[in-house]
């Protein structure tokens, strides 16, 4: 059974992988929904994906995704047939609007709005799956190994993070000391004394970073080629993922550049269900980090081989 | 840093692989807009990894980055409004463009790290990296630029970070791409920039006299004592 709570993805084959697997694959996905405006392709990423979500235990997460996309995806959707005029099929005309020199609405440009809405929606729920399966120090161990100084300063930031909360409580908590109570101040008093907690919090942590920095180069960081070490295993399962991540990522780019796979929505919308061989070969691809979760969650032998 | 013939070599013919790919591949404006940021910020990253920087100078960045972080957490409620872009613009006009750049593109992804990373990662990236980059070369051509001055640029990057961000929505999901579509995308998010434009000056007028002090201070340590690392 399912465990309910934050960590419920934390058992998860997803969160298991090998974050270069887990990064190419969700790059793969990102990809073919950029690549393709196919109404028949972005149904079946966004199939495709979500049972990736389902698979990685962060349906509960997509939800409130999906909440906040709602207004992005409204904006999408109602900007592109206001602003085209290609469709052939007019659903409705008249209205002289301001920039838009009367406004045409045709179903062609209907089908083109839903149809990035839903491409906005693929690319937000591939985030969703980054963010609730991939911990940030595993981003910063990959990036790390190509720029590592950019990669220092995040991690040395994230470290000062909650530092940086505790010394603001404690300059609040001194100005009270003091005697000074924000409650009974005016607006211009309030101000004044916001600015001067903020001042005193940016003198101590700048000071603070002169420390870390002198602590640093007395453990003799910067004075060699510097060791590396990573705790991530790329194990078989690793490698079927992102074997086929990568062939996704060449199959499509190669689709595009000749031809294969695109769509016409105006002025009158193509068959919907032409080019699916190309689209085959893509969810093979894209499906077996899904089916390598199932066989994690549902098969002992296949969780000892990958 | 030493700039070194294999480098330059090496540079033109990765822009020329990658430019060949994105030509033959027959992309859309979407995914090439993004590409094109990410070949960017790869190229300024390149360049920063290249130079020997002090570890003092490094963890200065690091702090600067997370106050900018954090300052954005608190004020996500309020859409537009956050003292971030007026913390980089002041370490670009202080610490030069290449801090300036390091310290905006770092505080989006720290900043992320709590509300959410996304498509807009890379762009929030780039913009609040320009933002920065643009103060430092700002403070080179304008050595004397008073409040007056700062103001206004801080107020016009309240309205460039939103047609920055915009730019991926007009590409990656509007259809046609005219003038028509363009302008209809901006309108949607002038409210939002108009806010994120006052907020920087307002506060800029409130903080910029006291933390300009403060950074010079620490701009001037740091020219003393510096610790290089290769």
């Amino acid at each position: 059974m399912i465990k309910k709570g934050p960590d419920t993805c934390k058992g998860c084959y997803f969160r298991n992988m090998h974050p270069a697997a887990a990064l190419v694959y969700y790059m793969s996905l990102f990809l073919v929904a950029l690549l393709f405006s196919h109404p028949l392709y972005l149904t079946a990423i966004l199939a495709v994906t979500i049972l990736a979500i389902i698979s990685a235990r962060v349906l509960k997460f997509w939800k409130i995704y999906l909440k906040f996309s709602l207004f992005m995806t409204l904006m999408i959707v109602l900007i592109n047939p206001l602003v085209s005029r290609a469709g052939s099929t007019v659903l409705w005309s008249g209205a002289q609007i301001p920039l838009l020199d009367g406004l045409i609405i045709s179903l062609e440009a209907v089908y083109f709005g839903l149809a990035m809405g839903m491409r906005l929606l693929i690319v937000l729920s591939i985030f969703c799956l980054y963010n609730n399966t991939i911990h940030p120090d595993q981003t910063l161990y990959l990036f790390s190994k190509f720029t590592y100084k950019p990669a220092l300063i995040i991690s040395l930031g994230t470290r000062l993070i909650p530092r940086m909360k505790r010394d603001f409580e404690n300059i609040q908590d001194l100005i009270k000391i003091r005697g000074f109570d924000y409650t009974s101040l005016g607006f211009k008093e309030k101000l004044a004394l916001f600015r001067q907690s903020v001042n005193a919090l940016i003198y101590n942590s700048l000071e603070g970073a002169w420390q870390i920095a002198e602590a640093m180069h007395s453990r003799a960081f910067g004075s060699g080629p510097r060791s590396q070490y990573g705790r991530w295993l790329l194990r078989p399962g690793d490698l079927i993922c992102l074997a086929g991540s990568c062939a996704v990522i060449a199959v499509s780019f190669i689709g595009k550049a000749v031809g294969a796979g695109s769509y016409e929505y105006y002025p009158k919308m193509e068959y919907i269900f032409g080019g699916s061989r190309l689209l085959a070969l893509i969810l093979t691809g894209l499906l077996i980090p899904v089916l390598t979760s199932w066989g994690w969650d549902h098969c002992r032998f296949l969780r000892s081989r990958i | 840093m030493r700039i070194t013939a294999k480098s330059i070599v090496l540079t033109i013919t990765v822009i020329i692989i990658v430019g060949a790919i994105l030509v033959l591949s027959k992309q859309d404006w979407g995914l090439l807009s993004l590409e094109i940021i990410f070949i960017a910020l790869g190229l300024f990253y390149w360049i920063c990894e290249k130079k020997s920087l002090s570890v003092k100078y490094l963890s200065v960045i690091a702090v600067l980055s997370s106050i900018a972080a954090v300052s954005r957490v608190p004020f996500a409620i309020i859409p537009g409004a956050q003292p971030t872009t007026f913390l980089i613009i002041s370490t670009g006009l202080i610490f030069g463009p290449q801090a300036g750049f390091l310290a905006g593109s770092t505080a989006a992804v720290l900043s992320n790290f709590f509300l959410g990373q996304g498509p807009w990662t890379p762009w929030q990236m780039f913009a609040w990296g320009m933002a920065g980059s643009t103060a430092g070369l700002l403070k080179i051509i304008y050595p004397k630029i008073g409040l007056k001055g700062i103001l206004i640029f801080n107020l016009l990057w309240g309205y460039l970070f939103g047609w920055i961000m915009n730019f991926w929505s007009w590409t990656a999901f509007i259809s046609p791409l005219n003038l028509k579509s363009f302008l209809a995308v901006y309108a949607a998010s002038f409210c939002f920039d108009t806010f994120h434009a006052l907020g920087n000056a307002a506060f800029c007028l409130i903080f910029n006299t006291s933390l300009t002090k403060i950074l010079m201070r620490f701009q001037r340590k740091l020219e003393i004592s510096e610790i290089i690392i290769e």
